[in-house]
């Protein structure tokens, strides 16, 4: 996967691109708006980061520019303008996902991976009724999880999360996501409410069982995955 | 007008005065000049207290005006009253204070908008450089865990910055708030379920006393950031063991949504200063992760938003936050 940098902070661009390339990810830095707009519509990339505030045209006209003439590379938007306003107006032009600075470097890197393969599963087919991780099953619509043939007892909250922490699977899920997906909450105020839940979760669902599946990453957020992290 | 009071005035005076008249006794002579005195007297008060109120009426409406100024309004003007170069000259006077007041404030706000943009930009850098050194697999178990406390820290430091964005915001009035119908209870419910959650460690005790339906008018994220900042200090305020009661309350034209928690209180010194940012109170706890010192701030400004007043009682190891709204006819 191929993917441009759009973002004038050269420090914050480097940065950026050695951690995409140390995940295996091609990727290019753009500073200016207007080049970027040229360069995705050229068709050499996969996927964007675009930054909000750009000389030249901003990450929001560069995303409704693109859409408008039938591009359809995963978006994803990056801004320190972390406000609601700011993410609805970034998904409404086009984009794919919205990450509010200051972000976990693996978590965009995690974003970035799960929009790639999302377009690459393009037309999408019918969404599953059941997602499965190793032994773990969530029914979707019975909403009931279980874990080797096991029922798991889950509050209708600590499914949702499960099904947030399924569907993202292998992929680190931070702290705002979660906040966000599960509770809906567009703010994070610092409550350390994720990972109460993230605790009560894992007890039902790790406690005694052999294969840990859901693991913290350190300074980034969550991930449901098979073997360590 | 005046001239002609003044005349009607005078004639009569003169009428009355002047003209002599000799079948009258001198002393019905006196009475009549005194009440024609008299007369005039009073018609000249009246006149006079006219002219004079209609002189001062531009005085009156600067005086109006400055009442009625305070930060959110300075870059209204007062109306030139068109009446003689002094109030002229006070009024533009005036108004070039508060113009200048008026650039300070949107200066200060600015500046708060941009730092908090420019902050968020070197705040990356450094939670990126720290992400990585705390990923070197070269690097001992004990760096790696003091990478991972400066992570929360950066963490931190960026919802500051959030809350103080959100705050310049709202002193701007740039955030706008929705109006659509939200009903209370199922917002209630939610908080108590994650409260609760929140609340297991410190074993508190986490209830719903009254539940009216309330319905109130407004913009559901906020309300549920509002009840959010509640529940959250209700947490961190608490003593172990102790309980936090969320309650809606119908009563009359007016309903109420409050958050009671068991801690131990604020102390009465303290109460004035609660809304103000940066405040932080000290929590039950050592351990808990502090918060910003913004949360009351951003939760009074969306009560008030709504057309609300937040008030707090605290007291013998009952604290209780309520949020008064009125209601709505529909």
């Amino acid at each position: 996967m191929r993917v441009l940098i759009v973002e004038d902070e050269m420090k914050m661009a480097a940065l950026l691109l050695e951690g995409l390339r140390e995940h295996g990810l091609a990727a290019e830095i753009c500073s200016r708006g207007d080049e970027a707009l040229l360069k995705l519509q050229a068709g050499e990339f996969d996927a964007a980061v675009l930054d909000i505030m750009l000389p030249g045209l901003d990450g929001i006209a560069i995303t409704r520019k693109l859409r408008e003439r039938g591009h359809t590379l995963p978006i994803l938007m990056v801004s320190a303008l972390g406000s609601v306003d700011e993410r609805v107006s970034g998904i409404e032009a086009g984009a794919d996902d919205y990450l509010a600075k200051p972000f976990a470097v693996k978590e965009l890197i995690a974003r970035l991976k799960s929009l790639g393969r999302r377009a690459m599963q393009m037309p999408q087919m019918a969404s599953p009724q059941v997602l499965r991780l190793a032994d773990l099953t969530l029914d979707l619509q019975r909403r009931e999880a279980r874990r080797g043939g096991e029922l798991l007892h889950l509050s209708s909250k600590e499914t949702l999360l499960l099904e947030v922490l399924l569907r993202h699977a292998g992929l680190i899920c931070g702290r705002r996501l979660l906040l966000q997906e599960v509770w809906e909450y567009q703010f994070d105020q610092g409550s350390n409410l994720v990972d109460v839940f993230i605790r009560r979760l894992r007890v039902k669902l790790d406690v005694g069982a052999e294969v840990k599946l859901l693991h913290t990453v350190r300074g980034a957020g969550y991930v449901l995955k098979e073997g360590g992290v | 007008m005046v001239a002609g009071l003044v005349l009607i005035g005078g004639v009569a005076y003169y009428e009355l005065a002047i003209e002599p008249s000799e079948n009258e006794p001198p002393v019905q002579r006196v009475i009549e000049i005194a009440a024609a005195a008299a007369i005039c007297v009073a018609l000249l008060t009246m006149v006079g207290w006219w002219l004079a109120r209609r002189a001062l009426r531009p005085a009156e409406i600067l005086a109006e005006a400055a009442g009625r100024i305070h930060e959110g309004n300075l870059s209204e003007q007062i109306a030139m009253p068109g009446s003689g170069e002094e109030f002229e000259r006070l009024t533009a006077v005036f108004n070039g204070m508060t113009a200048r007041l008026d650039a300070s404030f949107q200066r200060v706000r600015q500046f708060t908008l941009y730092a908090s943009h420019e902050l968020k930009t070197p705040l990356s850098i450094l939670r990126a450089e720290f992400e990585r050194l705390g990923d070197d697999p070269e690097r001992s178990e004990t760096d790696r865990v003091h990478f991972e406390r400066l992570l929360d820290e950066m963490d931190r430091l960026a919802q500051i910055v959030d809350g103080l964005t959100f705050l310049a915001k709202a002193d701007s009035n740039l955030i706008p708030l929705a109006r659509e119908e939200v009903p209370m209870q199922p917002l209630l419910a939610g908080a108590l379920e994650d409260t609760s959650a929140l609340g297991a460690a410190l074993h508190l005790d986490v209830r719903m006393g009254k539940n009216d339906p309330v319905v109130w008018h407004g913009d559901r994220h906020r309300l549920r950031q509002l009840l959010v900042i509640l529940c959250d200090n209700a947490v961190k305020y608490n003593r172990p063991g102790g309980k936090i009661i969320l309650s809606l309350e119908q009563s009359g034209h007016c309903s109420k949504l409050s958050v009671t928690n068991t801690g131990p209180g604020i102390p009465a010194e303290d109460h004035h200063r609660v809304f103000q940012r940066f405040y932080r109170g000290s929590t039950a706890q050592s351990d808990q992760t502090e918060g910003c010192g913004l949360g009351l701030c951003i939760a009074q400004w969306i009560v008030a938003g709504h057309g609300g007043v937040l008030s707090f009682t605290s007291g013998g190891q009952v604290t209780e936050f309520t949020a008064t709204m009125e209601n709505i006819p529909p």
